[in-house]
């Protein structure tokens, strides 16, 4: 795979949720943020070709549709 | 963008030899064409010789209208695999590393590589020719799937839904069975972290 290098700068916030999501998922700073990208793009080209995307909830089934503009 | 990962050797049945072979990550035109000239009327031909698409199990051929092209060209949501041997695609694999998330309990709702497509040529597989040419085709590609995940740092972990057909191939695996997936109508095989490294050093 090629790589290619970029600094990335932080908020203490958002640094935090990185740390956390990260521990969470068991996964490296940049593993996750590889897959965030990833995520965000299938996201993007859903909406883009006309598709939904919804999160439901489990008990009541209500759903939300996820909007990115 | 496709790139050589690893020089593999084929198994050919018909000379009792090993062959060498290419594994590629990334397909390109000419793995298209091979399928849509070579494997797609071999494929559409098995399974008109069965009136249904449960019988065409029988045939091994229960994938024929799998859209690998359709689905390859939008490489964006997949990663993509091919071997190549005897100046031909012999195998094909499709790879969904976004959407799909472990269903074993201890691993619930961690990323996976979930398998899509995959597949050996028509002339390597049991049922569907006498004598089938290469083996390992499929073996090989699982690999691939297990050692991508754990370079996403997804530990091994893989899923996928199994044609009937194939499902004889993956229960001889050391991948837990999941049962029959309602929502697909096909059984739903995981690879864990622990059977993903077990897998990788046989």
């Amino acid at each position: 795979m090629d790589r290619r290098q970029m600094t990335l700068i932080l908020s203490d916030k958002e640094m935090g949720l990185l740390d956390d999501l990260s521990e969470r998922r068991g996964m490296s700073k940049t593993a996750l943020l590889r897959q965030a990208l990833r995520m965000y793009q299938s996201v993007t080209e859903r909406i883009e070709r006309g598709e939904k995307v919804f999160v439901e909830h489990p008990d009541t089934k209500d759903k939300a549709e996820l909007m990115v503009l | 963008m496709k790139s050589k990962l690893a020089a593999v050797e084929l198994f050919n049945r018909l000379t009792g030899g090993f062959e060498p072979a290419t594994l590629f990550h990334g397909v390109d035109q000419s793995n298209l064409d091979n399928f849509e000239q070579r494997w797609r009327p071999e494929l559409k031909r098995r399974r008109d010789e069965f009136g249904s698409w449960t019988d065409a199990a029988k045939g091994n051929a229960q994938d024929s209208h799998w859209a690998w092209v359709e689905k390859a060209a939008n490489q964006a949501s997949y990663e993509a695999f091919a071997i190549e041997g005897g100046g031909e695609t012999q195998g094909l694999m499709l790879i969904d590393v976004t959407t799909h998330f472990a269903r074993i309990e201890h691993q619930k709702g961690l990323e996976l590589a979930f398998i899509e497509l995959l597949a050996t040529a028509p002339w390597n597989r049991r049922h569907f020719v006498n004598q089938p040419k290469y083996a390992g085709v499929g073996t090989l590609l699982l690999r691939a799937a297990v050692t991508l995940s754990m370079e996403l740092e997804f530990k091994g972990r893989v899923g996928l839904h199994s044609l009937p057909q194939a499902d004889s191939w993956y229960d001889r695996l050391d991948i837990t069975n999941l049962g029959h997936d309602v929502s697909e109508s096909m059984n739903y095989y995981e690879m864990s972290e622990a059977q993903a490294s077990a897998f990788l050093k046989d």
